[in-house]
């Protein structure tokens, strides 16, 4: 019984002590390994969204040398976190501009350092960056604005209104096209802005909901409309996709591809390098259509994946895709021979891997 | 004959459960009227809530908090006390933020929150947010250890915390006044007041909180800055009545509405929002009880109402959640010899939602029957339970749910418990509904667990100490477990596609003495937690074995008090180990430590004591995060004054 009551003095004072001397000064997460060596000439930047709900995002880089991948370069140069929800990466006149949608603003970078000069703040829900030329840029924001920035000073000079939800955007010429999503709802135009004056000019009408837009070499517009709805969630009033080209001179729609059925939804679009080859998510794999010829068929190039975005890099014409794997841990993201849809490699990047930039 | 029995439609099935049921209550009933048990001791128990938990849970690890520990956290909510009390981990988004429980590495949707026995977790989400518990008028306070779904239904699969009150017949007319002022704008108020007859008794109080939570913090970019958007104020009413009826019955009803209206702080790497969140319950119910010697037979209905607004102006979003829960309950418990106590229970229940993103209004309907064998065992000490399960709930099949228990001495100093048990949780309305994503084809999650545990109690009357140490092992494997996932790239949709296997050590020890004017008490606590994942996700990183996520491995608490005379200090010290946040264990949050010092005094002035108490909290101003990125307060301070009259 002594004992014992001995051994119980001895436990509370050890307990005391260790409790209290555990006392840490700062959080602090794990640093990623460095795999290769800065600066980041060349290359393909990815952002990683985070995980949901509280963790920060990242930006991710592939060495196309090397084929290794460094990640969370943002924070390995600045020493801070990147913060909420990284949306898109974009690099312009050599500066990296990463959209931060929930923290409300673009970190910008040195694209080879990925050193920070400074922050463009002030925005409400940004998401994707576009240079106009080495004086202005444009940051869809939503929930219905564009916001024009002074590159000199990273403020924000003026806003264009949109419709709801507007996201990516495509230069072509002195107009810009931004397709307007609907946020958290659905919207289905194209909010078209002459870029001299910074005034939204024509309002363009297609299908529900579109998710991506490229230039083709043609200079013609092409928007992937996904259509009201998710996959393999069919809803009362759900709308099939449409594959949509606008005639840059008159911006009337030239051709519209309808995809069938209401619960098979295409995602996103990227581009080969020729500007001839269409990408797409659709039926859980990824679709290509060549627009070179007046053949506008579309045919599957990899049948299945948990394909999230996709991108096609510009110097391998190598077809990105990227799989979050849940959020809840590192993603992946995936390369395709263009040729055949076989898989090239992986690699494992950020946690929800989401946009490329190809550099 | 099995033929034939599956045939049986299951509302026939149904039927017949009810119909054996009932019977078997008004044959006893009538029986038991004629006899007088020589052991009514074991039914001395006056409410069904403290029955079950007493009653039907040999085996299991439960900690009661005493009133001194209660009378100090008053002005809480239970979040606050489970976090500098036990070592549970409880998960928060900081001051006033959500906040819910982790019992022995499970989910908050594994733990239940019963309140004078009607679990009242939201049928929507299956959990309850513990920091709009307030403390201040509970009697009863506490927290089980380990499933028990046989006894307390769906979801009580890590634990459950219980919240009671109790009749105040006889007393005359009591009245606690507290209020209190806090660092960030902390202002709180609570009135409470009993009295009762020899045939009536009522308790009733009011509520209010206030919190501007604009504290200073260090954010991850080195800044110095102030918590935005996290402003809350809190108000509840709370009404109990009793009234004998005749002299072996008890009418009781009960009312508890609480209004939260609170900021939703963002996390400190995303820009300040303006999001918002306002709460409404309207918790209700009505009992009777019937106390034969030999025989107590309970009815309750209860009625929960529970409004929910978020608001982002910033994304346009104002959306509503509304659920209604309506739920009969009957028990029976019947003295069967001196050794033996039988008891059954029956019980409907209807969830109605009607939440923004439902199409349309939802009903989900339940049914159970429970069946309780308490039995004295021929070892001193020695009782043994042993409880059984069936529910029928609409869209699900459940089948049997047992728990066996049993607890005694094995020396004058040494007692041991074991239990095992089964349990299950059915998906919650927004598992099922919620669109685009809900999966009206989940199963309930399953888990079976066993522990045993062993205590150590000795005191000594001459030189007036007492310690007690207690170890506890435990061991399960909850399956089926329900996690959302990306369906697609656009929404999430929830399947059952873990397993979770949770086992851990949970070490308690106290001490108390009494020296001169002196009064010392100091306790500590340790839990080990390895709860993991057991099986691989297709397309993901291999996970099994990894620790689950937010789960920490190690949390620990220890603290001592000294009161002399009408003076008292108090200091506590919690450690978190540190907690993954991703499934593939790549990253995670350091631990921390918190400490907390009280000092106060407590004054008598003819019928009235006036308890003065000064407290700081994160004593050391330690710098940590609970969850990723968000902020939560250094050191702060508080002054409570409570009258009691």
């Amino acid at each position: 019984m002594r004992i014992l009551l001995r051994l119980l003095f001895v436990w509370f004072i050890f307990a005391m002590f260790l409790i209290t001397g555990c006392k840490k000064d700062s959080p602090s997460v794990i640093e990623p390994e460095i795999v290769g060596k800065l600066p980041y000439a060349e290359g393909v930047f990815i952002s990683n969204e985070g995980q949901f709900p509280s963790g920060s995002g990242s930006v991710s880089f592939y060495n196309r040398i090397t084929g290794l991948v460094q990640n969370d370069i943002f924070s390995l140069a600045n020493g801070v976190p990147l913060g909420s929800v990284v949306q898109s990466i974009e690099v312009y006149d050599s500066l990296a501009y990463i959209v931060v949608n929930n923290s409300g603003k673009v970190e910008v970078v040195n694209a080879g350092t990925f050193k920070s000069t400074g922050t463009i703040a002030g925005l409400n829900s940004p998401r994707y960056f576009l240079g106009i030329d080495s004086t202005k840029g444009y940051v869809s924001d939503w929930p219905d604005k564009i916001a024009v920035i002074n590159l000199q000073d990273l403020s924000i000079s003026k806003t264009i209104p949109t419709a709801s939800g507007p996201e990516k955007m495509v230069l072509s010429g002195d107009e810009v096209y931004a397709i307007n999503g609907g946020g958290w709802g659905v919207d289905s135009t194209i909010t078209l802005i002459d870029c001299r004056n910074d005034i939204a000019i024509q309002t363009i009408q297609v299908a529900k909901r579109p998710t991506g837009i490229v230039k083709d070499a043609g200079g013609r517009i092409w928007v992937m409309c996904s259509g009201k709805g998710f996959n393999g969630w069919p809803g009362a009033d759900d709308s099939e996709g449409h594959l949509m080209m606008i005639n840059p001179d008159s911006h009337i729609i030239g051709k519209d591809i309808i995809f069938p059925g209401t619960d098979n939804h295409p995602e996103k679009l990227a581009i080969n390098r020729e500007g001839t080859v269409l990408y797409f998510l659709y039926s859980g794999g990824i679709y290509q259509m060549d627009i070179s010829s007046n053949i506008y068929e579309y045919s599957v190039l990899v049948v299945s994946g948990n394909f999230y975005n996709l991108g096609c890099d510009p110097v391998s014409n190598h077809i990105f895709a990227t799989d979050p794997a849940g959020f809840q841990q590192e993603g992946y993201v995936y390369r395709f021979n263009p040729a055949d849809g076989t898989m090239i490699n992986s690699v494992t990047v950020g946690v929800g891997p989401g946009e490329f930039f190809f550099r | 004959m099995n033929r034939l029995f599956n045939t049986i439609s299951s509302n026939t099935r149904k039927a017949l459960w009810f119909f054996a049921l009932v019977t078997i209550v008004v044959l006893k009933n009538r029986q038991a009227n004629a006899q007088v048990s020589d052991s009514v001791h074991l039914l001395q128990s006056v409410t069904i809530e403290s029955d079950r938990l007493t009653i039907y849970t040999h085996g299991l690890k439960i900690i009661s908090f005493d009133s001194t520990t209660l009378d100090n956290f008053r002005s809480d909510n239970a979040a606050t006390l489970l976090a500098s009390q036990t070592a549970v981990y409880v998960k928060t988004y900081g001051q006033g933020g959500l906040a819910t429980l982790s019992i022995r590495g499970t989910l908050a949707t594994h733990a239940g929150v019963y309140w004078n026995g009607v679990n009242i977790n939201q049928p929507n989400i299956g959990m309850t947010d513990i920091s709009l518990v307030p403390l201040f008028f509970f009697e009863t306070v506490a927290l089980q250890y380990g499933g028990s779904s046989a006894i307390f239904g769906s979801g009580n699969v890590g634990g459950g915390l219980h919240l009671e009150n109790c009749a105040h017949f006889s007393s005359p007319l009591k009245l606690k006044i507290l209020s209190g002022i806090g660092s960030s704008q902390e202002y709180t108020g609570n009135i409470k007041a009993s009295c009762g007859g020899r045939n009536i008794a009522w308790e009733g109080g009011v509520s209010f909180n206030s919190q501007k939570n604009n504290f200073p913090y260090i954010n991850s970019y080195n800044q110095h800055v102030h918590q935005q958007n996290a402003s809350l104020r809190n108000n509840n009413i709370f009404q109990q009545i009793d009234i004998k009826t005749s002299r072996n019955s008890t009418l009781s009803a009960g009312l508890w509405w609480l209004n939260s209206d609170r900021d939703l702080p963002s996390s400190m790497i995303s820009s300040p929002g303006k999001e918002h969140q306002k709460d409404q319950s309207t918790r209700t119910y009505i009992k009777w009880e019937l106390l034969h010697p030999g025989n107590i037979l309970i009815i309750r209905s209860s009625l929960l109402v529970e409004n929910m607004q978020y608001l982002n102006p910033q994304l346009l979003i104002d959306a509503h959640y509304r659920t209604l829960s309506g739920i009969v309950e009957g028990e029976y418990q019947w003295q069967a010899g001196a050794k033996t106590l039988i008891g059954f229970a029956g019980s409907a229940s209807r969830d109605n939602a009607s939440i923004y993103a439902y199409s349309g209004d939802k009903i989900q309907s339940a049914e159970s029957v429970v069946g309780s064998v308490q039995q004295v065992l021929p070892l001193p000490g020695w009782v043994a339970t042993f409880s059984v399960r069936k529910e029928w709930c609409q869209g699900f099949k459940v089948p049997f749910y047992p728990s066996f228990g049993a607890e005694g001495r094995l020396s004058k100093n040494f007692s041991a418990k074991l239990h095992f048990s089964y349990n299950f949780r059915v998906p919650t309305l927004n598992d099922r509904f919620w669109q685009p994503g809900g999966n009206e084809n989940l199963k309930p999650e399953t888990s079976r667990s066993g522990e045993a545990g062993i205590n150590w109690q000795t005191s000594n009357a001459i030189r007036n100490w007492q310690a007690g140490l207690g170890i506890t092992v435990y061991n399960s494997l909850i399956k089926d477990l329900i996690l959302w996932t990306p369906a697609s790239g656009i929404y999430w949709s929830p399947e059952n596609i873990q397993e979770v296997v949770s086992q851990g050590l949970e070490f308690t020890s106290k001490f108390g003495v009494k020296f001169r004017k002196f009064e010392g008490k100091i306790h500590a606590a340790y839990s080990y937690t390895s709860s993991n994942f057991n099986k691989n996700e297709a397309g993901m990183e291999p996970v099994k074995g990894n620790q689950m996520t937010y789960i920490p491995l190690h949390t620990a608490i220890a603290g001592f008090r000294i009161d002399r005379g009408i003076f008292f200090i108090d200091w506590e010290q919690s450690l978190t180990g540190k907690r993954f946040i991703l499934k593939d264990n790549s990253t995670f949050l350091e631990g921390y430590t918190l400490g907390s010092f009280a000092a106060g005094s407590s004054l008598t002035f003819k019928k009235t004591t006036i308890n003065l108490q000064a407290e700081i909290r994160n004593l050391f101003d330690t710098r940590y995060q609970a969850i990723q990125y968000y902020a939560v307060p250094g050191r702060s301070f508080r002054l409570i004054i409570n009258f009691i009259l």
